[in-house]
């Protein structure tokens, strides 16, 4: 597998005596589904938008497929690794979704035709396919939250990056999220999910790369990183339930992650105890 | 004894103007003294209005119809999900003297108050600094402070955490522990993080499309995962771990109540292991 | 800063002093000492370097911008140039007293921009409200007043968030024509239109929630400031001193004053 983001030393601050990343060097292959994890102040959002230029080291260099951030600029990189805020009211402003689904396509330059089956394949993808004509200020979150996910994806990008995608959210909300996101990641794309829920984390993710004070101080799968509790007090987090409950049962083996793992080790039989 | 309740809420409909559905549909609600009750339910339920007509903030607030009676004694305070824009004054110490100044209270009397405020969320010491240069747990306290200036008898909170990570969501709950143990403070606070309002509260009530569909103490709500699952609210890990052991058979329903939190379930599973191993 | 410890109604009341002086006078001399005093009391209270490059914007283009659009309309005095506006034919003339005018039109406006920006930007929102209140404007409309300002770095922040959000996904603000960069921006005000005005009904609520009421006799501020004897006497001087330059500007106004007797 290709390496399709690459960072290499990166480092960034406004100041020199507090950088807000120290260092960091890390390489997302494509196809990968990658959580990143960090308390308040890690640097995670800032490592994340380094990722589609948003921000430039100030020493080190970021290469996307290749080639160097820094002379690209976002609009232009937008086409390859593609960010979704938190708020999807910071973007909606268009009469119709369709519309608003078709801002990012338009601004690629991309011909009517080509513009037209984007947008459609995109709503489909989310589950709002054929309602282009609704209107997208009054509806739920939910659906402001898909809409937003839905002008990304229109764009075509190998990456793509979501900033807390489930805030806010309820919990069939959260699973339908999740469960778009998982689509689009057996659809092909590497999928990069800032999030500090670790039961998404244990459900979802394949590798956890953890943030402390600018510095990556874990890269592993969330097993590995679930056993470590000065990592998860880093990062400011508890293990999920369920982990902690075998923790404390003293379970034999690996430990589960999720519910679904822990009913197949229990039921399943056999000396778990 | 029978207690009068503090706050209480009859029969209550509530319908926003541009609405075509109602909000609310024939709510009651009676709020005791010391009780510490949450709200959840699915995006739209109705969580906030209900918060709201708690507060008397619709129809004061808000154009719409309204029926239906609401009596209360005493002051509630409030607190909004937003930690930024629930905020008057640009220093803490502004933000906390607003709701004391607006009564007339002389210098002496705010300037103990934030004090004492203060030192009960954690905070003291603050008040000179902005509350836009905090964290996000700290916000909420702040926020929770302020509420708590003029000591009112019920603290309404409308989703304080779901803005907040990890660290911040738990300073707010430690913060509601407190207060919960160390006053006589009625509490309401909506969320959907029902891990942490299963540990915290005495009373949960489910709020489905604007009508009340569960109102019952903790541990028999969590009983009810039925209509919990039919409605979307998540069940905790817990919860759903002790119903799989009891019934591969490793813990038997009757030796005790349900668990609400890792801990809880540990010790109940050795406590089953023990008596496993004494019977072997 | 002194500011901090005066009354703020005293405050409020010497800038208006102030802001009165560039309007008892329409020759640009005269004009041009009192901005210049007025310069030097800035320098003196203390601004911040961005204040002074956002007013040399502000002032400056203000300034110029206003006296290019009087200069072609005064129609008094012996003309250097006229003409009229094509179609409508109206009469267009460059005269010895209009370039004064203009000079004098310049210098106000870049005068009262001084003053007000250095006000608003040096003073808090509570310290407007408190002056306000003290001169006896009602406490609920002085605070509403200054709430404007408190949620304007909100409304910055929520600007940058929209910006970026727009940027990825292709939009670029730097390229294209000027026309072109203007509709974009016109992107990012729908959104923050929106923004803002859920923002407002959530102030609203939480206003009401801490006892906010429009009519409201029992509010006082916390830690008032006490009229100070020097406050009282200054003031009194300051109205003495704007009466007299008035007297000399437009009762007797042989050597200063009025180019153009009859407007303002």
């Amino acid at each position: 597998m290709s390496s399709v983001i690459e960072l290499d030393d990166v480092w960034y601050g406004y100041d020199r005596e507090k950088p807000v990343l120290n260092g960091v060097s890390l390489q997302i292959r494509q196809g990968e589904f990658v959580a990143v994890i960090g308390g308040n102040g890690s640097g995670k959002t800032t490592l994340a938008k380094h990722c589609n230029g948003l921000y430039k080291p100030s020493k080190g260099s970021v290469k996307v497929n290749g080639c160097d951030t820094k002379t690209m600029s976002t609009a232009e990189l937008a086409r390859t690794v593609a960010y979704c805020y938190q708020n999807p009211d910071h973007q909606i402003f268009h009469s119709t979704i369709a519309a608003e689904v078709s801002f990012g396509p338009k601004n690629m330059g991309w011909p009517a035709e080509k513009i037209e089956q984007a947008v459609n394949e995109a709503l489909e993808a989310v589950g709002l396919g054929g309602m282009g004509e609704a209107e997208p200020y009054f509806s739920s979150k939910g659906t402001r939250q898909k809409i937003a996910v839905a002008s990304i994806l229109a764009m075509k990008p190998q990456v793509i990056v979501l900033d807390e995608p489930t805030t806010g959210l309820d919990y069939r909300g959260m699973l339908e999220m999740m469960e778009l996101v998982r689509r689009l990641h057996a659809a092909g794309h590497t999928i990069i999910v800032i999030t500090h829920d670790m039961r998404l984390v244990a459900e979802y993710a394949e590798r956890v790369l953890v943030m402390h004070r600018g510095s990556l101080v874990c890269d592993g799968d969330p097993q590995s990183v679930f056993a470590a509790p000065d990592i998860l007090a880093s990062a400011q987090v508890e293990a999920p339930a369920v982990y902690r409950f075998g923790e404390a049962a003293g379970m034999k083996g690996p430990l589960p992650l999720t519910l679904q793992q822990m009913t197949q080790k229990i039921a399943g039989g056999g000396q778990w105890r | 004894m029978i207690q009068e309740p503090l706050l209480q809420l009859q029969e209550v409909h509530w319908h926003y103007e541009d609405s075509p559905t109602p909000a609310l549909t024939d709510v009651s609600l009676c709020l005791y003294p010391g009780e510490v009750v949450g709200v959840v339910g699915p995006a739209a339920a109705g969580k906030t209005t209900l918060l709201l007509a708690l507060a008397g903030l619709i129809p004061a607030n808000y154009a719409g119809q309204f029926a239906g009676k609401r009596q209360a004694q005493g002051q509630q305070g409030v607190v909004f999900q937003d930690p930024e824009t629930q905020f008057i004054g640009l220093t803490i110490e502004e933000e906390l003297a607003f709701s004391l100044e607006n009564v007339g209270c002389s210098d002496e009397q705010i300037e103990q108050r934030i004090t004492e405020v203060l030192q009960l969320v954690g905070l003291p010491g603050f008040a000179d600094r902005s509350p836009f240069e905090l964290s996000g747990g700290e916000k909420q306290r702040v926020a929770i402070a302020s509420a708590l200036t003029n000591g009112p008898q019920v603290l309404l909170l409308d989703e304080p955490t779901s803005e907040l990570d990890p660290l911040g969501a738990r300073e707010v709950f430690a913060l509601l522990q407190r207060l919960k143990q160390e006053s006589q403070m009625t509490i309401v606070v909506s969320s959907h993080a029902t891990e942490e309002l299963a540990t915290f509260c005495d009373r949960l009530v489910l709020l489905a499309k604007g009508q009340i569909v569960l109102n019952l103490p903790v541990r028999d709500f969590f009983a009810r995962t039925d209509v919990l699952d039919q409605h979307g609210i998540f069940v905790p890990d817990v919860i759903r771990l002790y119903h799989l052991l009891c019934r591969e058979g490793v813990l038997a329903e009757t030796a005790g109540p349900l668990p609400l939190t890792v801990e809880e379930l540990a010790a109940r599973y050795r406590e089953a292991q023990l008596v496993r191993e004494g019977s072997v | 800063m002194a500011m901090k410890h005066a009354h703020p109604s005293f405050v409020l009341l010497m800038f208006l002093l102030l802001g009165l002086l560039p309007f008892l006078f329409q020759d640009p001399r005269a004009l041009a000492v009192v901005w210049l005093c007025n310069l030097v009391l800035i320098a003196r209270l203390g601004w911040k370097r961005s204040m002074v490059k956002a007013y040399a914007l502000v002032g400056g283009v203000g300034a110029v911008f206003a006296a290019i659009t009087w200069l072609p309309f005064t129609n008094v005095g012996v003309a250097y140039w006229s003409g009229s506006v094509p179609l409508i034919n109206y009469p267009l003339q460059v005269t010895d007293i209009g370039v004064l005018w203009a000079l004098g039109m310049g210098l106000r406006l870049a005068n009262v921009a001084l003053l007000s920006m250095y006000y608003l930007l040096s003073t808090s929102p509570r310290e407007i409200a408190m002056g306000l209140r003290g001169l006896g404007v009602p406490f609920s409309v002085s605070y509403l007043l200054s709430l404007i300002f408190r949620f304007i770095p909100l409304v910055k922040n929520d600007l940058a968030t929209i910006r970026e959000a727009q940027m990825v996904r292709g939009m670029s603000t730097v390229e294209g024509n000027a026309f072109e960069r203007i509709k974009k921006y016109g992107f990012l005000l729908v959104p923050l239109i929106f923004s803002s005005l859920k923002r407002v009904q959530l102030i609203a609520n939480a206003l009401d929630a801490k006892g906010f009421q429009i009519r409201n006799s029992q509010h006082r501020f916390y830690r008032s400031k006490r009229w100070k004897k020097a406050e009282v006497v200054m003031l009194l001087a300051g109205v003495c001193a704007v009466a007299s330059l008035f007297y000399i500007a437009r009762v007797h106004p042989e050597h200063i004053g009025v180019l153009i007797p009859g407007r303002i």
